[in-house]
């Protein structure tokens, strides 16, 4: 049998030692850990409210139509039951500057909007509406 | 060959504690992020409801106007839906693509399950088409309403 001489730490400060590396390693882990898990959350929570609050926002793009003479589209939007702001208006993916609109509960909404495209006679355009509940995409047609 | 290997044990009790105290974090923490996973999949899934709403109206609810000359618009609204359905109003737009907005007084008209509602509108113009504006549920919609020619 051969016996270990013992020319090191003694074994109180050799347990010390290990004890502290432990704690340390496992700290570090646990904090590694526990940030990227607090990320995770928080994302998938914020998530989860902007659904919350989209949920019972719905709208709905009835019409578009175009008019060659004055390039406008004239665009009919129903609302639900909240009031909803209308952030962003496309057409033919092109965003139509300055539209502020804020859409009362219930209510049938006509708005005139200055096509940033030039729209001719018997064209098809697709007109995008970005709200607060989402998004609504309907094609239009253009008159003379 | 023999080692003497000695255990005062102290570190490897430590060191079990910290792995239980790290698994039952770790796993509180997985069971959170999991509870809001869930909560996102049914909410998609409530999305994936809302579009399948909208087209049960487009299917099932059906639409017909007949306008006399002097553009009196009668119109029926047929409910095939097992669930009540409320019109918001009526959108007539006319031969030179004017549009007409009639709201239903009181906010909404309640259809109930399989029923039929008739209404008579005085536009200013004889109609091009008539679109009607449903709620169903929170969910806004619309159906074309077909005309029907007078026998």
């Amino acid at each position: 049998m051969n016996l270990a001489k013992n020319h090191g730490v003694s074994e109180l400060i050799a347990s010390l030692m290990t004890l502290l590396i432990t704690i340390l390693l496992g700290s570090v882990v646990l904090y590694v850990v526990n940030e990227y898990s607090n990320n995770y959350q928080m994302l998938l929570k914020s998530m989860l409210e902007d659904k919350y609050s989209s949920r019972i926002k719905s709208a709905d793009v009835v019409m578009a139509i175009g008019n060659e003479t004055s390039n406008k589209v004239l665009l009919i939007i129903a609302n639900g039951k909240a009031e909803l702001k209308v952030t962003a208006l496309y057409i033919n993916n092109v965003l139509v500057e300055n539209v502020s609109l804020t859409l009362k509960p219930l209510d049938i909404t006509v708005v005139e909007v200055k096509s940033p495209i030039k729209l001719r006679s018997g064209d098809i355009f697709i007109t995008k509406v970005i709200h607060e509940g989402g998004e609504e995409v309907i094609y239009g047609y253009t008159y003379k | 060959m023999a080692t003497r290997i000695s255990n005062h044990g102290l570190s490897s009790i430590v060191g079990l504690v910290l792995i239980a105290i790290s698994i039952l974090i770790i796993s509180s923490l997985i069971y959170n992020a999991l509870n809001v996973i869930q909560e996102l999949n049914r909410m998609n899934l409530e999305d994936i409801d809302r579009r399948t709403l909208r087209a049960r109206v487009q299917y099932l609810v059906e639409g017909i106007y007949t306008s006399s000359n002097n553009s009196t618009i009668v119109i029926k609204i047929i409910n095939n839906l097992p669930e009540p359905l409320q019109l918001m109003g009526y959108i007539v737009v006319d031969q030179g693509m004017n549009v007409e907005v009639f709201k239903v007084n009181n906010e909404c008209l309640i259809i109930p399950p399989f029923n039929t509602t008739l209404i008579a509108l005085e536009s200013k113009a004889d109609p091009l088409g008539v679109v009607a504006v449903i709620l169903i549920r929170d969910e806004v919609t619309h159906i074309a309403l077909k005309k029907s020619y007078p026998s």
